[in-house]
């Protein structure tokens, strides 16, 4: 008679959990919770730097799930995020909603937006399907300079409100970072329950092989948007955030820059790994601090970064640990 | 297209192209309920894009009726959840996935409880011991030969009414090559149908009791496998 616990559908607790995170991931992780402790701790500018490292974390998880789960290419999610931004910041400041609705809708305009984007552009593979999305972010990048009636144009919005629910508002900005230290734990948490589903199984199929996918009854070119839609909801959800943590928006903030940025940290974080988005966005952000001083070759310190992490870690950041091990097991 | 109720598929007129190549011209073939079919043919005779065209992984001409129900405007996913399961070229394995995610994705259509999932999960660990050993190690770590039982196991999953297979000995060891087609033979015998493109002739004659020969994208012979007594007879079909 077969060992349960080895022919069991679900591996044991442990083993899932192993399955998942590895001890380096796990470190990566606890460092993860210690800057942002010594965030709050501290305050000032760390302050501000860890809450957009936090926005751009709940981007970069959707954008894992689209990217990394599913292994398809986009490089147009900025303008999901430029939905979510401009979406509450009008409903917000011109209509006088209250924040959480407003992120509420401009997700469901995101995510019927992707719907109906996405539909015919998934026909498209590899490459051309990055071209097409990164023009996608274009588009909406020039739309947002130029529909000035609604958008403002370059003057951008002021005074969105912070986030909150009803008369309670968070102003401060230590409580700011909770609030989307929490968001994102939820983010991820999601996320994770996802990736761990049936559905998230036909992802990463997907991810693997189409047809391989195919041939097991994974309906590809479905689950392939649904994967899509829920990226752009987490980058429209990001992007409402940005706009109740900062209080201002304007076009660059969602232009290609943010599509460049937000690649690099997925890519140096991991992708395809579960921390690694997390990972990704905490470090790229403090590494723009730290490349700050350069000025104009800010984009280049990007370029070297991205290319050293693909040549000596090409999963990541997060998969670091897999890497050692190999390179010990070798030796 | 007349509904054809002996047969578990019937194809008709099946014909596909890569661009202006014509890589199989209008074929017909059948499979019965619990039958072992395999098909041979010279390297370009077309062998693939036959497998590929009936499950629908390339557009394609002609009709398919499988259970007698005509299934010729379907999707292969839609083809898989009737039961038509294949075993492609090169295992299509998901690599960064474990062996039990792999297995778990065969069983991808199927509903039941936690409890139905182990239970084929024993019956695939029964046929391939080794996959057992293996149940958490990622399908790219692992050996050709068990890659290769992962991908049938990973079909058998799929409770197969047809299993599909594309030369699962490719690039295996002949003692390795020898279990894995045994294994589909012991299949066979419980009432499993087989399609079996194969180029380990000897043996896949040996399990089936039909033959395909197809050459130059077209079928050049159909006849039961013990009307081809040796090499000399196969050669006169491939080349005639």
């Amino acid at each position: 008679m077969t060992s349960p616990a080895i022919t069991s559908a679900k591996p044991p607790g442990a083993a899932k959990f192993a399955s998942r995170f590895d001890r380096f991931q796990v470190s990566l992780l606890v460092v993860a919770v210690l800057l942002t402790c010594g965030a709050l701790a501290y305050g000032g500018f760390l302050l501000t730097v860890m809450q957009l490292a936090m926005i751009y974390a709940i981007f970069c998880i959707g954008l894992n799930f689209f990217m990394g789960y599913t292994g398809q290419a986009s490089f147009g999610q900025n303008a999901f995020a430029c939905i979510g931004g401009y979406g509450s910041a009008i409903l917000c400041v011109q209509y006088g909603w209250d924040p959480l609705p407003a992120l509420i809708a401009s997700m469901v305009v995101a995510g019927l937006f992707a719907l109906v984007i996405g539909y015919p552009t998934l026909r498209l593979r590899g490459h051309y399907l990055a071209m097409a999305t990164f023009s996608l972010g274009l588009i909406t990048y020039d739309i947002s300079i130029h529909w000035t009636s609604v958008t403002q144009g370059y003057m951008g919005y002021a005074g969105i409100p912070p986030l909150g629910i009803g008369s309670f508002t968070i102003e401060s900005e230590h409580w700011k970072l909770v609030a989307l230290a929490v968001l994102v734990a939820f983010g991820f948490w999601l996320s994770l329950r996802m990736r761990d589903s049936r559905f998230g199984r036909g992802l990463r199929a997907i991810s693997g092989s189409e047809n391989g996918a195919a041939a097991l009854g994974v309906r590809v070119s479905r689950y392939k948007l649904i994967a899509f839609v829920i990226a752009a909801l987490y980058a429209s959800a990001a992007g409402s955030l940005f706009a109740y943590t900062i209080g201002f928006i304007s076009p660059e903030v969602f232009g290609p820059q943010m599509a460049v940025m937000t690649f690099t940290m997925l890519f140096v974080g991991g992708v395809g790994t579960i921390v690694g988005p997390i990972i990704g966005a905490i470090v790229t952000s403090l590494l723009q601090e730290v490349v700050r001083g350069s000025g104009h070759f800010q984009d280049i310190a990007y370029a070297v970064v991205l290319l050293v992490t693909l040549i000596y870690a090409p999963k990541g950041l997060s998969a670091l640990g897999t890497l050692f091990r190999r390179k010990k097991g070798e030796a | 297209m007349a509904t054809d109720t002996t047969h578990l598929i019937a194809v008709r007129d099946l014909a596909a192209s890569y661009g202006h190549i014509e890589a199989l011209r209008p074929t017909s073939l059948h499979v019965a309920p619990g039958e072992f079919v395999t098909i041979l043919g010279p390297n370009g005779a077309g062998k693939t894009t036959l497998l590929r065209a009936i499950t629908r992984l390339i557009p394609s001409k002609g009709q398919i009726s499988f259970n007698g129900r005509d299934v010729t405007g379907l999707k292969t996913h839609d083809l898989a959840e009737l039961g038509i399961i294949m075993v492609m070229e090169g295992r299509g394995l998901f690599g960064e996935m474990s062996v039990r995610e792999n297995l778990q994705l065969g069983a991808y259509k199927l509903s039941g409880t936690p409890a139905d999932m182990d239970r084929r999960l024993d019956k695939v660990f029964t046929l391939f011991p080794r996959l057992k050993e293996r149940v958490d190690q990622m399908a790219s770590s692992m050996s050709g030969g068990e890659q290769q039982m992962l991908a049938v196991g990973r079909a058998l999953m799929a409770e197969p009414k047809l299993l599909i297979l594309d030369e699962p000995s490719l690039g295996l060891a002949p003692r390795v090559a020898t279990e894995i087609l045994s294994t589909l033979g012991a299949l066979n015998k419980e009432g499993l149908g087989i399609l079996l493109v194969e180029q380990k002739a000897p043996l896949a004659l040996k399990l089936a009791q039909r033959v395909y020969i197809l050459s130059s994208g077209s079928v050049r012979a159909e006849l039961p496998t013990h009307e081809i007594k040796s090499h000399h007879d196969l050669a006169r079909y491939y080349f005639s």
